[in-house]
């Protein structure tokens, strides 16, 4: 499942994000914005997505086309976030629970699950992300 | 379904707005002729916009609040004077049942995440151009 995981997230940051994703990582950011997108369908959980900070304001950059010396507001990191978060999610579902149609809620805030055990976490020049996906 | 002579009028409906602009920035780079792009934060905001001013090209986005993207379709394609508007499904969905029931009704699909170059494909295939 981490292998999946780590899949996408390199997959989705790179073609979506612009991002530069290098290998695996050892753990999750420890500072930098936490989203979650819950799902429902053939299985129900909640995808959680993390970035460190620097990761989200390059992904904020690309995808705003925001000039490199120009400061981000976080408000636009959480927003490329949530995006990266959704696509991610949408295409982990298929791969980890099976075909169907599943519904995605919006991303929303959150924080990283303390306990986690499907997890995966890759290094990418620009910084760290990380996924997790649990069932309710 | 008939293609449109003159630069299109384009709505980009997705709830969020960074992806409405990347969508529109893709569009944009295309070569199609655009005459402008609106856009729409969901479902019901797109169908209010499609009223409202005429449309030849809607990229749509599925999973929105308010009204979903295959409700909005389908209301579109119940509107006698709307139906034959040109929509593209910009989407992770990935359910083969899902993408049938929205190609049946007469829309295009590109995966999320994807290339500008896979969207102005599918809008030319719509289109019934060669890219």
């Amino acid at each position: 499942m981490n292998d999946a995981i780590l899949t996408v997230l390199a997959q989705v940051s790179e073609q979506m994000g612009f991002l530069t994703p290098t290998g695996p990582a050892d753990q999750a950011p420890t500072f930098g914005p936490v989203v979650q997108v819950a799902f429902h369908g053939p299985a129900e959980g909640v995808v959680v997505v993390a970035a460190s900070q620097t990761l989200a304001e390059a992904l904020a950059r690309n995808l705003l086309t925001i000039d490199a010396d120009a400061a981000v507001p976080a408000e636009d990191c959480t927003d490329a976030l949530r995006e990266l978060a959704n696509i991610a999610a949408g295409n982990l579902l298929p791969i980890l629970h099976g075909d169907g149609e599943y519904r995605l809620d919006p991303p929303e805030i959150s924080s990283w699950p303390s306990l986690t055990t499907d997890a995966a976490h890759l290094e990418c020049v620009e910084g760290t992300l990380s996924a997790c996906c649990a069932l309710r | 379904m008939t293609a449109p002579s003159g630069p299109l009028e384009v709505l980009v409906v997705d709830d969020n707005r960074i992806m409405r602009d990347m969508v529109a920035r893709s569009v944009g780079m295309s070569g199609l002729p655009i005459a402008q792009i609106r856009q729409a934060g969901d479902g019901q905001q797109a169908l209010d916009a499609v009223r409202a001013a005429w449309t030849d090209l809607v990229l749509l986005d599925l999973n929105m609040p308010v009204m979903d993207g295959e409700t909005f379709l389908r209301a579109l394609r119940a509107d006698t004077a709307l139906r034959d508007t040109l929509v593209v499904v910009v989407s992770t969905e990935s359910s083969g049942a899902r993408i049938e029931r929205l190609r049946g009704m007469q829309a295009g699909f590109v995966h999320k995440p994807f290339t500008p170059e896979a969207l102005c494909a599918e809008v030319h295939r719509l289109l019934g151009d060669t890219p």
